[in-house]
């Protein structure tokens, strides 16, 4: 057996390295305690990190000046959807100038991998990746999200507005 | 002595709930923002998560990622089973939520194997949906676990109320 003799009076030579150590911590801590703001440490539920626009978060459907929803139901956004993710109803409209429209429109957000696919199908600019990150839940809630929830969100007040607007698009011949 | 040990343990399930230890079985991309929101930036610490030990047996708290083969099937039954009990589970991802970006696998297994979804191998308590969610929404999910544990008004609300005021 090999045993490593340490000379006796040396021992305590450790301390010296432990306190230079421990000075960057405390320097640190100090220096974080006076400068809040430059802090990089984000304090999540009060304090947001700044995303850039074209950040991809929970779908947003948009609406027309009236307020109603602007998706003519084309379904090119559910073919599309690499997830398969979305389930469209269609129905025809009272008003003759008007195609079609969705009864129902539902995103599975546990099948949604956020690629944005449904968004650039979209020839009328009916459907947008919103600014919100993606949402946690308590398994059993609801995770099937409908029309109410993706155009009227409180969050949206009341709806975001298309920039396609019918009376240009027919005049455009779209 | 049983009124001890009865008083002991209330105290210890009332600071479970606000305190977890995790035990992280991730794979895939997943897993960089799982790691991202336990550093500097994002730190998880400041919610209650504690650093991941090195024992399954010490943790109370499952963080799963990426996506399910019927290995990994198998290991994360092996490892939820000598967890501390109660275990919260929280699935992390499209992947070990449906298996969605893996859809063709699940239609036809093929020689990488199948895709299995983590509600079917263990009860999950809080389900982030993302491919990969961010950061933000992996905190949010925990702090959605602690209304889960202790519903009501949880202390930190409580507090930016009354500061607000
Ligand atoms: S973001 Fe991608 S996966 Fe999600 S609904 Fe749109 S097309 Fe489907
Ligand atoms: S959201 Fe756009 S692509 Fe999808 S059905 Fe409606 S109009 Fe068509
Ligand atoms: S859910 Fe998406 S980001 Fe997460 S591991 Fe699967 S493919 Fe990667």
């Amino acid at each position: 057996m090999s045993v490593v003799k340490r000379p006796e009076g040396k021992a305590n030579w450790y301390l010296p390295g432990i306190l230079t150590g421990m000075m960057i911590t405390i320097k640190h801590m100090i220096f974080n305690l006076t400068h809040r703001k430059q802090m990089i440490t984000i304090q999540y539920p009060e304090e947001r990190y700044p995303y850039s626009d074209r950040f991809k978060g929970n779908h947003i459907l948009t609406v027309k000046k009236d307020g109603s929803l602007r998706c003519t139901a084309c379904m090119l956004c559910a073919t599309y959807c690499p997830a398969e993710c979305i389930s469209i109803t269609a129905a025809e409209h009272d008003d003759p100038s008007v195609e079609k429209y969705p009864i129902s429109y539902e995103i599975d957000i546990l099948r949604c991998v956020f690629c944005g696919l449904c968004e650039e199908a979209c020839p009328v600019d009916a459907i947008r990746m919103g600014p919100e990150h993606q949402t946690a839940a308590i398994a059993g809630e609801n995770f099937i999200y409908d029309i109410n929830k993706l155009a009227y969100r409180s969050g949206l007040k009341g709806g975001v507005q298309s920039k396609v607007d019918d009376e240009e698009r027919h005049s455009r011949g779209l | 002595m049983t009124w001890l040990t009865a008083r002991y343990e209330d105290v210890v399930s009332r600071l479970e709930q606000n305190h977890h230890f995790p035990w992280i079985m991730s794979v895939g991309c997943c897993s960089h923002e799982i790691q991202n929101s336990s550093l500097a930036t994002y730190d998880w610490q400041r919610l209650g998560v504690d650093d991941v030990s090195t024992d399954p047996t010490q943790s109370n708290l499952l963080i799963l990622g990426g996506w399910i083969n019927t290995e990994r099937a198998q290991e994360i039954k092996y490892v939820y089973d000598q967890m501390r009990k109660p275990t919260a589970v929280i699935a992390i991802g499209a992947c070990a939520i449906s298996g969605s970006p893996y859809k063709a696998l699940i239609d036809a297994p093929s020689v990488h194997g199948e895709v299995i979804k983590a509600e079917d191998i263990v009860p999950v308590d809080i389900y982030v949906a993302g491919c990969p969610p961010r950061p933000e929404s992996i905190l949010s999910s925990i702090l959605e676990l602690q209304k889960k544990l202790k519903p009501g008004p949880s202390h930190r609300e409580v507090l930016s109320e009354a500061l607000r005021n």
